[in-house]
């Protein structure tokens, strides 16, 4: 355990105005990071195309209030023919309800999306949590939550899932609360690992030494230096997220008042629309999932070659 | 030296793959060219049988299974589902209508060689209501006594006047000789002892079952098929053409019906309504639309259940279930979730299940679909909207019409009816939001009673006793849906128990049923159809009940209909076999496999020998 | 010596592991909602009372931690209760089951590991040509797909348009014996294993692919080269076996997720095995069985960590002395 010189604590007074000054080069420092990292990045040729296929379907979903008549989905309300295949009227056809498929997959976007995102949140929070918690107190707490999250990533998740799935109820809500329940132990795994990494080096001993608490070690020092680590890992946490909710939607675990991509797949094939023939009802859906995990899974690895210098060609 | 141990292995290689083709050639050949051709006849289910224990049956293809490998004592006639001889011929009451003769015929013998007697149908009877067993106890009423006078008749004791022993009891009759250790118990038994025998035989595994039914049991692969082969010392005459039945499981209709169109199935049971549709177009496939025996219903919830119920107050307004009903378009919740298979209902009682005692329901007694008429109806009830939500509240304010609706993911056509119900209630100001779970969750909710309105079924026996119960007041946290009670009701329900005329029940059943369609404590939307189809070269179906939506196959006694199927085709069709690459293929891929990795593994040798 | 201890302490991390996943198997069954009878009353009519007599024959009517003795001593005697429909042993249905998933699942694997760690390689080491760009976007969409849906599409398009090999299934019913039954048992499996084969190809490619490439970059290859060693030997001799250390362990490490995968797949193909198994428990609640699938999936995946971690520490000597 080094200590770090006394003399440090002379040099830097703490007046309100020079600590502002510091956030502020912090943050001049961050930025310029981000911009470095963005340059690389773009040079990414994967990395970019995940972006631009991202940023379209999320302008799709962000816009499909404007783009779709809400109603027009209802049931109850809506005024085409079932199961038409494509024509001028209906680009991709219509489903069983006859609802036009554009307009489900623009509003399964927000949905899918929206399951992919905070799931990520989800699972990230209690990742992050646990993992820093562990590695940053070590002993004890370490133990017993490095245990408690080997248990869990020995459970079958999709035995778990199904479970709670079917304990909660099929609500949007409980699917996204299922799938951060029986993500979160590699978040957990990982950050625990960095954290441990982190804690060792210099700076953040040398503010220890300085009397800095535990919040303010956690949240300034360990918190930013393992976030570009975990970066990546959450943006691929996303793909994973919605294969996961796709796959409880096929095994008829969703909600199927939501309709996201998933549940159209599930509604089709439980429809039977494979042998019927009506192709524009299970394949577009599909391909949606793929291309949007596609692209998360590409800008996730292009970050981690950005944020893992090893796999960068030498 | 290195040379020869190459040459060797190469040899070996060449060797073993020679060996693996002409063996395999041969005994891929030898099933095909067997002298005897089986005519197997192939059906499609979606789930598989619960188990072999008539005991432990629930539900599906259970049925079925029960039929082919045993008799029932009184069977149904396929005319129009009456009771109709069986293994006992004939059923005489007394005076009193305390006492039954039955005759049992002589000439049936179990599939052990056993003979089928008097005996093993008085057994029978007697362990099922000596016990209570469920299920079956119900057709056995006031602890009745079984006497055998001879090997050919069974004397039923009442202790009250019944006409219970007309109704054919849905039992199998079970031998004897195998079912005869579990009554253990000398005289009345207490409810512990009943209790342990209950618990014995449900345990039993009754593999291979032994009855006394028109085909054998063969075997029962878990989760994938069940074999039974034809019984030639049946008593009811021989079969035409098919030597085996088998019974396939899928777990999607999908799969099902791509067997169906490959031939590799004859028949397909419970075809899904948009598959079904398109089967109408394949020449080689005839689709028949069946009752299905059930009701899809939304019911109400009248509270009572307790401190947990959370049913809205306006709820309990005739009015209110009145407007909802007329602001239902049942016919586009038939065309849109049924894809038109379905038929539009009206009864609680069913006219194909319950033929006799269906009473077609007046047409304002159906609160026919207008939904200006259900505007006006809550209008005048006094439920306004007077905070311009779009949603109407109670009359003078107060809580918003905003309904619980629970649908249930697992009940077919349920989520869906229940999204068209919500654009339905919209336009009559009412609020719905969905609690949608599994059957279990459902379970727990309806007997806590934290729900509104429902979207469920029921399936009503053919006789209608059970089905009216359902709506007395006795059935709260019973069976009742949503606890409605109606002292009426209940009288009439009493009376038709204790009807011992046919029709002097019926007229009260009538009465009955007209009650519950006016006061609403369900609504009745659809019934259901089961969707048959079956290849085109099989010919020999009749319906039954001989009705044009009589079943096929699966239903009461249809399993004569095995016997009668003749095929017209030069193939022998549904041979079982699927579809798949010949056996060369896969001898040529495994060669190709042992080449690459010997390959793989010499040239590895030669690199370390060479280096070496 | 510090071998030893390092197999002792995973073995102990182990069996900790193990009580855990027994007793929380336990109370997660338990917090299910509904009655597990009650779901077959509705068809078969039972009254409240019968209802009462079948939870009471299943033991569910005593006090929890009654239960939770009872539970631990049939788990550890290998009795996993009885199904809550036919009264047959759990044990023996799951036993029933299970060929059919090792079949598939082992089949799948060995082909998607064998193939997966070949294109891994070959991108790595031609990093950015051709076959590495078009390998390594082929493994990326398929490891982008839900699994249940490629089934679904290869069914129509194999099953339905070509009409090659059946929609599904683990055999015919036909009576098939010897050589004609395994080539019967063989084009029924052709479909699914495919279908789990692409899925988990892509995830073995990308991680061989980034592990070799890491190796690459490592010094001693870099001396190997010069050195003047050629360029197969590199490979074959430092990169490879170096990179294959990582991805030999994740391949342990989600050898026991297989039985979880399984699950759609073996749902989509009506595929008897215990993934199945436990689609069909879902649909009843049959928490005895959901329960024993728990149990058994979750024992597959601590053996094999067990497997990995030990094959590490065999493998790489920093661990054993750490």
């Amino acid at each position: 355990m080094a200590i770090a010189e006394p003399p440090v604590v002379q040099a830097e007074p703490p007046p309100p105005p020079t600590r502002r000054s510091a956030r502020a080069i912090t943050w001049a420092r961050r930025r310029r990071a981000v911009a470095a990292h963005w340059r690389v990045y773009r040079r990414n040729r994967q990395g970019m195309w995940g972006l631009a296929i991202l940023l379209i379907f999320i302008a799709l979903a962000l816009a499909a209030p404007l783009l779709v008549d809400e109603r027009r989905l209802e049931p109850a309300f809506s005024t085409g023919i079932p199961f038409q295949p494509p024509s001028a009227d209906a680009w991709l056809g219509t489903d069983k309800f006859g609802r036009s498929m554009v307009d489900l997959l623009v509003y399964g976007a927000r949905i899918s999306l929206l399951v992919g995102f905070t799931a990520t949140v989800g699972t990230m929070l209690i990742g992050s949590v646990v993992g820093i918690a562990a590695g940053y107190y070590g002993g004890r707490i370490d133990a017993l939550l490095n245990a408690f999250t080997n248990w869990f990533l020995v459970l079958p998740w999709i035995v778990l899932a199904i479970v709670l799935a079917s304990l909660l109820g099929a609500t949007l809500f409980n699917i996204i609360l299922v799938i951060a329940i029986t993500s979160w132990a590699g978040t957990a795994r990982l950050v625990r690992a960095q954290t441990l990494t982190v804690k060792e080096r210099p700076y953040v001993e040398r503010a220890r030494a300085l009397g800095a608490g535990d919040w303010h070690l956690i949240t300034r020092h360990i918190l930013p230096n393992v976030f570009p680590v975990i970066f990546a890992n959450t943006v691929l946490t996303v793909a994973l997220s919605i294969l996961s909710e796709t796959t409880l939607s096929i095994l008829g675990l969703g909600d199927p008042n939501s309709v996201s991509w998933g549940v159209i797949i599930e509604e089709s094939f439980s429809s039977g629309a494979l042998t019927a023939g009506y192709w524009w009802w299970l394949i577009p859906p599909g391909v949606c999932i793929v291309l949007v995990t596609l692209a998360f899974t590409m800008c996730g690895y292009a970050l981690d070659e950005i944020l893992n210098p090893r796999l960068r060609e030498r | 030296m290195r040379g020869v141990r190459r040459t060797a292995a190469a040899a070996i290689a060449l060797g073993v793959i020679a060996a693996l083709v002409s063996s395999g050639t041969a005994l891929a050949q030898s099933p095909t060219e067997s002298p005897q051709e089986k005519v197997v006849f192939d059906v499609g289910v979606d789930s598989d049988i619960t188990g072999l224990n008539p005991f432990n049956l629930c539900c599906g293809p259970d049925y079925e299974y029960l039929e082919l490998v045993y008799d029932l004592a009184i069977g149904f006639s396929r005319e129009d589902l009456s009771p109709a001889p069986r293994i006992v011929t004939e059923w005489t009451p007394s005076e009193d209508s305390m006492t039954w003769t039955m005759k049992v015929r002589d000439d049936a013998t179990f599939h052990d060689g056993t003979p089928l007697t008097a005996e093993d149908v008085a057994f029978t009877f007697t362990l099922i209501s000596k016990y209570k067993m469920p299920f079956y106890k119900d057709y056995f009423p006031f602890d009745p006594t079984f006497e055998v006078l001879d090997p050919t008749t069974v004397v039923w004791k009442s202790t009250e006047p019944t006409f219970a022993p007309e109704i054919p009891a849905y039992a199998p009759v079970l031998p004897k000789h195998i079912w005869g250790r579990f009554d253990t118990v000398e005289g009345t038994p207490s409810a512990d002892e009943a209790k342990e025998v209950r618990k014995a035989v449900k345990e039993f595994e009754n593999n291979p079952p032994i009855g006394s039914g028109p085909f054998r049991f063969e075997e029962w692969k878990k989760g994938q098929f069940l074999r039974f082969s034809f019984n030639d010392d049946w008593w009811g005459g021989d079969s035409k053409t098919i030597d085996e039945v088998v019974i396939r499981v899928y777990d999607s209709d999908e799969a099902m019906v791509q067997a169906l169109r490959s031939g590799e199935i004859d028949f397909a049971e419970g075809v899904s309504p948009p598959l079904f549709n398109t089967l109408k177009n394949d020449p080689n496939i005839t689709t028949h639309i069946a009752d299905g025996g059930c009701w899809g219903n939304i019911a109400y919830n009248f509270g009572g259940q307790g401190e947990t119920a959370t049913n809205h107050p306006a709820i309990k307004d005739l009015r209110v279930r009145q407007a909802i009903a007329h602001a239902v378009n049942k016919q586009e919740i038939v065309d849109r979730v049924y894809q038109g298979t379905a038929v539009v209902g009206d009864s609680i009682l069913m006219p194909g299940k319950n033929g006799f005692w269906y009473t077609d329901i007046p047409t304002e007694l159906e609160y026919p679909y207008d939904p200006a008429k259900a505007n006006q109806i809550l209008d005048d009830a006094g439920y306004l909207d007077t905070d311009g939500d779009g949603v109407r509240e109670m009359p003078g304010g107060g809580e918003p019409l905003n309904f619980e609706v629970m649908t249930i993911t697992d009940v077919e056509g349920s989520v869906d009816t229940g999204r068209l119900l919500k654009g339905y209630l919209q336009e009559i100001g009412i609020g719905v939001k969905f609690i949608t779970v599994n059957t279990n969750k459902a379970y727990d909710l309806w007997y806590t009673g934290e729900w509104d309105i429902y979207v469920w079924d029921w399936c009503p026996d053919p006789d209608p006793d059970f089905m009216l119960s359902v709506f007395t007041t006795d059935q709260c946290l019973g069976w009742s849906d949503g606890c409605y009670s109606n002292p009426e009701y209940d009288k009439l329900y009493e009376a038709q128990q204790r009807a011992l005329d046919r029709n002097e029940r019926k007229a009260i059943i009538d009465q009955m049923q007209l009650m519950i369609a006016e006061q609403l404590p369900v609504m009745v939307l659809n019934y259901w159809s089961d969707l048959q189809a079956y290849r085109s070269e099989w010919t020999g179906f009749r319906p039954s009940p001989n009705v044009e939506n009589g079943l096929l196959l699966f239903g009461y006694t249809t399993v004569d209909t095995y016997l009668e199927l003749t095929f017209a085709s030069e193939q022998a069709p549904g041979t079982g076999a699927s579809p798949g690459l010949p056996a060369w293929v896969w001898i040529a891929v495994a060669g190709g496999v042992v080449v690459v990795i010997g390959g793989a593994i010499a040239a590895r040798r030669r690199r370390v020998e060479d280096e070496a | 010596m510090g071998s030893q201890r390092y197999l002792v302490r995973k073995v102990l991390h182990a069996i900790a592991t193990l009580l855990f996943v027994v007793a929380f198997n336990f109370y997660l069954f338990r917090i299910m909602p509904g009655d597990p009878i009650t779901i077959l009353a509705r068809s078969q009519h039972l009254s409240r009372a019968d209802i009462a007599e079948q939870i009471a024959n299943l033991g569910l009517d005593k006090p929890l931690p009654q239960q939770l003795l009872i539970y631990l001593g049939d788990t550890f005697r290998g009795e996993l209760g009885v199904d809550l429909r036919s009264g047959a042993p759990v044990s023996q249905l799951i036993a029933e089951r299970l060929w059919p998933t090792i079949l598939l699942v082992g089949i799948s694997t060995v082909l998607s590991i064998g193939f997966g760690l070949l294109i891994g390689i070959k991108g790595a080491w031609q990093r950015g040509g051709l076959f590495d760009t078009t390998s390594l976007y082929t493994s990326l969409v398929f490891y982008s797909m839900p699994e249940g849906w490629l089934g679904m599409i290869l069914i129509v398009l194999f099953a339905g348009l070509l009409g090659w090999f059946p929609a599904g299934q683990y055999e015919s019913p036909a009576d098939l014996t010897g050589f004609a039954h395994i080539v019967d048992v063989l084009n029924h499996l052709f479909l699914p294993c495919l279908t789990l084969t692409l899925g988990y190809i892509g995830e073995y490619a990308i991680v061989m692919r980034s592990s070799l490439l890491e190796v690459r970059g490592e010094d001693f290859i870099t001396t190997a080269r010069a050195k003047g060693v050629p360029d197969r030997d590199v490979r074959r001799r430092h990169a490879v076996p170096n990179a294959l250390l990582p991805t030999l362990t994740l391949v342990f490490y989600s050898f026991g997720f297989v039985l979880g995968g399984a699950v759609v797949i073996e749902s989509v193909f009506s595929w008897p095995g215990v993934g199945r198994l436990t689609y069909e428990a879902i649909g009843e609640l049959n928490y005895p069985i959901l329960q024993g699938v728990f149990l058994l999936s979750s024992v597959t995946v601590i053996l094999f960590n067990l497997a990995a971690d030990i094959l590490y520490g065999y493998l790489d000597p920093r661990i054993r002395e750490g």
